[in-house]
């Protein structure tokens, strides 16, 4: 397979550290699956991604726009909730789409993804734009299952306008290659931009997740929040910047990246950039990494759990907030997802 | 504020006596820009051994090759075809204060060397311009066995202490600039602290650039054996000139077994300075590395003090500060390279940006596959005093083993509104107020200085406020 | 009796919303006034607009100092003028001594320097006078301190800086039962023919200390009624209810 740079940082540094993109796996969606909507009627053929749409690089976007292309336009005033459900198999191993969701003014959308596969290889590219008029509001969900052997990408640009609420919740479980890239423009005044991810890895797999957020308008407030476990000999790449440019008077931006790494040869990089040309901001960053606290293992198994359930219980309390934000609909096969991938991991540590 | 007032007037003297440019006579001055011919007269006029010019010559074939990292400050206005690499005032070494020529001694007396004299300091290596002019190390170092000489001694006289560690912690390929500084590098200090042996005053060195368009590549290198102690500190001030200046000197750091050393620096090198500048320490078990960094002068600085904890139970703590200001662009932060086991890592950044300056953090945590048990915090404070100014935080964290306790934190924001109306409402003007605000804010490294440079630190705060509105 | 401060149909906005609503209120030199009311009723907003809290926008009616008009003077200048706030959550500064802070105050408010050893030893009879740890003078400001603490750090300075108008609001709360007669003690012995007192307090304790002149209810961003010592004893057995429903205010 050809190797593909990804996911750039915006604000690069030493060219030594092999750390200011990725280079991974790239292949084209050659026998693509079908996307189940719950509900079309708010949805036309075509769509036309906005001229900055990046992603996670110029291959990936290409690739996206192989496949489905979809616009949603949610009207003024209305709530709607769509499912998307994507069944990949070993007749259609691959999927890809790239779709535009419009939320008019005061309209609310509330989005679920849902992936499904049967462990075989395969590829996934989607690349989705998302633009929210004044005082729209959207959540979106994402959650997979049995999705094992694939390579993911999935690309999102993020535009809010005056007042608008945008948030995202993704649990990422499964894939060989997981790459996420996330680009949003706070524009409008008070304007909201929450992007959470969880994560469990083990085996050899790869999570090169980006975030980039540039804060323009006024009060507007951004978090980015992303937990998980790394087992085996998993690597996770977390690239997340908060931009306040010039004039953002009164922004707030938070990035966390909190890992529990429980084997010998997990990998953990972490860039959390904070770029800032306004002095009127408060802008923060927080992150752990290490293993599970040996004294809150002693104190759990002093209660009489083994060590096994011990673990588990300490990752599902460190990811349990971020996963209660999912759909409702998502979260007990999330949680189911994050324990059996605990015992089939088994860290040794 | 009467009193505050008056500091400050005695602070304008201070900086102006820094900007007084003295009538040098220069003894010897190569040609603007670098040639091969430069390097093998540099060499040649140092009467150096030649696998000296070897170094300088292999290093500036790399030098010619390299490019400038894509990430860097814009330094397209730095033209090495204009700049003199090597300058050597029309003085040879001199072992007595005395002796010195009286123009350059009257510089010196105004930079408050003697004062440091008066004080009993352990010894004193000035620099001046591209050579060291004047050196005096106490006897009672000298009995201790401290050998502390400039470079060019250092290479001549203990060969044996210098070759096997000159240019092997920063190889010339490290980057562009530190292959330039191999090419032409010149005067520098050497310091020597033998097994078991407590400095107990500090080591200090001024560093001062005095001819226009020249550059300053001097060679630090400090070698602290086992379960030794010493700490040296390095202040630089510069006059002011219209012509590019760089400054892209190096610093070597070998911390034996058990061993500490304290590397002070307080930087407030002229305006028009290009401050690329390399440190680099190694540790070895159980040794200590600390650094004390104050950025303010330049006007851009690159500067990134590394340290490789190579033995187990090895530490590094850095506490660093940068105040960027009208027309500074000043990159700069720390990297730590963790090896063994079970080493510590503190890192504790603060910036200050104002006036239209950029104060940007870059620094690098590597947790290597063997570096089990490492522990370590790292925050990172920015305070943005305007919006026109600029504060970036790009911080990388890489790690590869699972048995480490890791914790990071980042604040970028202003002084809060109420925290200045509070001082206000007890009579302090707004200046007042922020000043006071930002030396409170700075307080953890002055701290850690010794009191002389703590009190020039917070003279340097004062005089960024003073005459400034909001 | 001089008139030092005088207040006039003072209107006070804050975040978009009017917080005073035409208040008057006049302070002679050896005076305490007392100001009490329910909770958001607009008396922290009064204080801090006389000392100029930025937050707070007067937009109608003029505050005189000594006779000066100084409804636009900046907040430092009107300290140096004479006017001090204990503020009810003072706030706190890594990095900057308690002593530092309050001899660069001094030095500001009193335009005169201050010697290091007669000022040091000028901290350390205020801060005996109101039990306060001499270590505290090189701890940093209010850093790591009980909110006890910071209120008695609040007095400290106004004791330190000896202003003509000390206005407190809530010194008392927070404080145990010693602190409280610690504090009072502290407050009255301050107070003198030179100077006024202008108090928001909750606690009769410190009213019985200070015996003020004049009791003054706030409610709803209005003075409801005023009166003498006697009012604050009225209050405390009948509560602010009768004055609410005078205000328009269920």
């Amino acid at each position: 397979m050809d190797l593909e740079k990804v996911n750039r940082l915006p604000s690069p540094t030493w060219r030594y550290l092999k750390t200011n993109d990725s280079d991974l796996p790239f292949r084209n969606a050659e026998r693509p699956a079908k996307a189940v909507w719950s509900d079309t009627t708010y949805m036309t053929e075509g769509a036309v991604l906005p001229a900055r749409f990046e992603g996670a690089s110029a291959a990936w976007k290409e690739a996206a726009a192989s496949g489905e292309c979809r616009t949603v336009r949610i009207p003024a005033g209305t709530r709607a909730v769509l499912r998307a459900e994507i069944a990949m198999d070993e007749a259609a191993p691959d999927f890809a789409g790239t779709y535009v969701f419009h939320v008019e003014k005061g309209a609310e959308l509330r989005l679920v993804w849902q992936w499904k596969g049967g462990g075989e290889d395969g590829v996934c590219a989607v690349a989705a734009a998302y633009e929210l008029e004044d005082g729209a509001v959207l959540h979106v969900s994402s959650a997979e299952e049995g999705l094992g052997g694939k390579l993911l990408c999935m690309q999102r640009l993020i535009e809010t306008g005056e007042g608008a609420q945008a948030e995202f919740v993704s649990a990422d479980l499964g894939g060989r290659t997981v790459i996420t890239h996330s680009r949003g423009y706070l524009e409008g005044k008070k304007s909201t931009l929450h992007e959470y991810g969880v994560y469990t890895a083990g085996g050899r797999q790869h999570l090169d997740l980006f975030y980039h957020i540039d804060h323009l308008g006024e009060e507007t407030d951004s978090d980015v929040e992303v937990k998980g476990a790394l087992a085996g000999e998993a690597k996770k790449v977390f690239r997340s910047t908060i931009d306040f440019k010039r004039g953002c008077s009164g922004a707030t931006g938070n990035e966390g990246d909190y890992a529990i790494q429980l084997d010998p040869k997990t990998k953990n990089i972490s860039l959390p950039l904070l770029l800032c040309t306004e002095d009127n901001v408060a802008g923060n960053h927080a992150s752990s990494a290490g293993q599970i606290d040996e004294q809150t293992l002693y104190y759990l198994m002093s209660r009489g759990l083994t060590k096994e359930e011990a673990r588990r219980i300490v990752v599902e309390s460190l990811l349990r907030p971020l996963i209660d934000r999912l759909d409702e609909s998502l979260r007990d096969g999330v949680l189911a997802g994050v324990r059996s991938r605990l015992d089939a991991e088994g860290g040794e540590a | 504020m009467a009193e505050e007032r008056k500091k400050s007037r005695i602070d304008d003297v201070a900086r102006s006596i820094y900007d007084v440019k003295d009538a040098v006579e220069y003894a010897y001055k190569t040609e603007s820009g670098l040639t091969e011919e430069i390097v093998r007269e540099i060499s040649a006029q140092k009467e150096e051994p030649d696998w000296m010019l070897e170094k300088r010559l292999a290093a500036l074939r790399l030098y010619q090759q390299m490019d400038i990292a894509p990430w860097m400050p814009d330094i397209s206005e730095l033209d090495m075809t204009h700049i003199d690499t090597y300058v050597r005032p029309k003085t040879d070494m001199k072992a007595r204060w005395e002796d010195l020529p009286e123009n350059i001694r009257d510089t010196f007396d105004r930079l408050g060397i003697p004062e440091a004299e008066k004080k009993s300091l352990a010894g004193v290596g000035a620099q001046y311009d591209s050579e060291v002019v004047y050196h005096n190390v106490q006897e009672e170092m000298e009995k201790q066995g401290v050998i502390y000489v400039d470079f060019e001694t250092a290479v001549k006289q203990y060969p044996e202490l210098v070759k096997p560690y000159f240019g092997r912690l920063i190889a010339p390929n490290y980057h562009k600039f530190a292959a330039l500084h191999y090419a032409v590098w010149s005067g520098g200090s050497f310091v020597y602290v033998p097994k078991g042996v407590d400095v107990k005053m500090p080591l200090q060195s001024y560093f001062r650039l005095n001819a226009p368009g020249a550059g300053q590549f001097e060679h630090t290198l400090i070698i602290v054996e086992e379960g030794a102690n010493c700490h040296f500190i390095e202040g630089c001030s510069a006059p002011r000139y219209n012509v590019a200046n760089l400054h892209a000197g190096a610093v070597e750091l070998f911390v034996k077994k058990g061993a500490t050393l304290r590397y002070s620096t307080i930087e407030n090198w002229s305006k028009n300075m290009y401050n690329l500048n390399t440190k680099r320490a190694l540790v070895e078990e159980d040794g200590h590395m600390i650094w004390v960094s104050g950025s303010f002068g330049s006007h851009t600085s690159c500067l990134y003090p590394d340290t490789v904890l190579k033995g187990d139970r090895s530490t590094c703590d850095f506490t660093g500060i940068t105040f960027a200001g009208k027309g500074q662009f000043l990159d700069t932060g720390s990297k730590v390279e963790c090896w063994g086991r079970d080493t510590h890592v503190s890192i504790h950044s603060k910036s200050i940006s104002k006036g239209g300056g950029a104060a940007i953090y870059r620094g690098v945590v590597h947790i290597g596959p063997k570096a089990a048990g490492a522990k370590g915090a790292i925050s990172c404070e920015s305070l943005m005093l305007d919006n026109e100014s600029r504060s970036d935080t790009i911080p990388d964290i890489i790690i590869e083993n699972d048995n480490i306790d890791l914790g990071h934190e980042a604040k970028i924001g202003r002084i809060p509104d109420e925290d200045i109306y509070y001082l206000m409402s007890r009579g302090l003007s707004e200046e007042e107020a922020k000043a006071m605000l930002v030396r409170g804010f700075a307080e953890p490294i002055s701290k850690a200085l010794p009191l002389e440079y703590a009190v020039e630190m917070n003279r340097l705060i004062d005089l960024e406020f003073e005459g400034s509105i909001g | 009796m001089n008139e030092l401060l005088r207040i006039e149909n003072l209107h006070v906005s804050a975040g978009g919303r009017e917080l005073l609503h035409g208040v008057d209120l006049t302070v002679r030199t050896g005076e305490a006034h007392v100001i009490m009311g329910v909770n958001g009723a607009g008396k922290s907003t009064l204080l801090h607009a006389v000392m100029g809290n930025p937050a707070y926008t007067v937009t109608e009616g003029r505050i005189y100092f000594n006779g000066e008009d100084i409804t636009d003077l900046s907040v430092d200048k009107r300290a140096r003028l004479g006017i001090f706030l204990s503020f009810q959550s003072p706030i706190s500064v890594a990095g900057i001594s308690v002593e530092n802070f309050i001899r660069t105050a001094k030095t500001a408010v009193s335009g005169q320097q201050q010697r290091l050893f007669p000022f040091k030893r000028l901290l350390k009879t205020r801060m005996e006078a109101l039990d306060m740890d001499p270590s505290y003078a090189s701890r940093y400001l209010n850093e790591g301190f009980s909110g006890g603490e910071r209120k008695k750090n609040e007095i400290l300075q106004m004791r330190v800086l000896d202003p003509k108008l000390a206005m407190l609001d809530e010194t008392d709360s927070g404080l145990d039962v010693d602190a409280v007669r610690t504090v009072a003690k502290n407050i009255s012995e301050f107070h003198n023919e030179g100077n006024a007192l202008l108090l928001i307090t909750h606690l009769n304790q410190l009213i019985r200390y200070i015996r003020p002149d004049h009791v003054h209810i706030l409610i709803g961003g209005r003075i409801v009624k005023e009166g003498g010592p006697e009012l604050a004893d009225e209050v405390e057995a009948n509560g602010f209810d009768a004055y609410r429903n005078a205000a328009g205010e269920a």
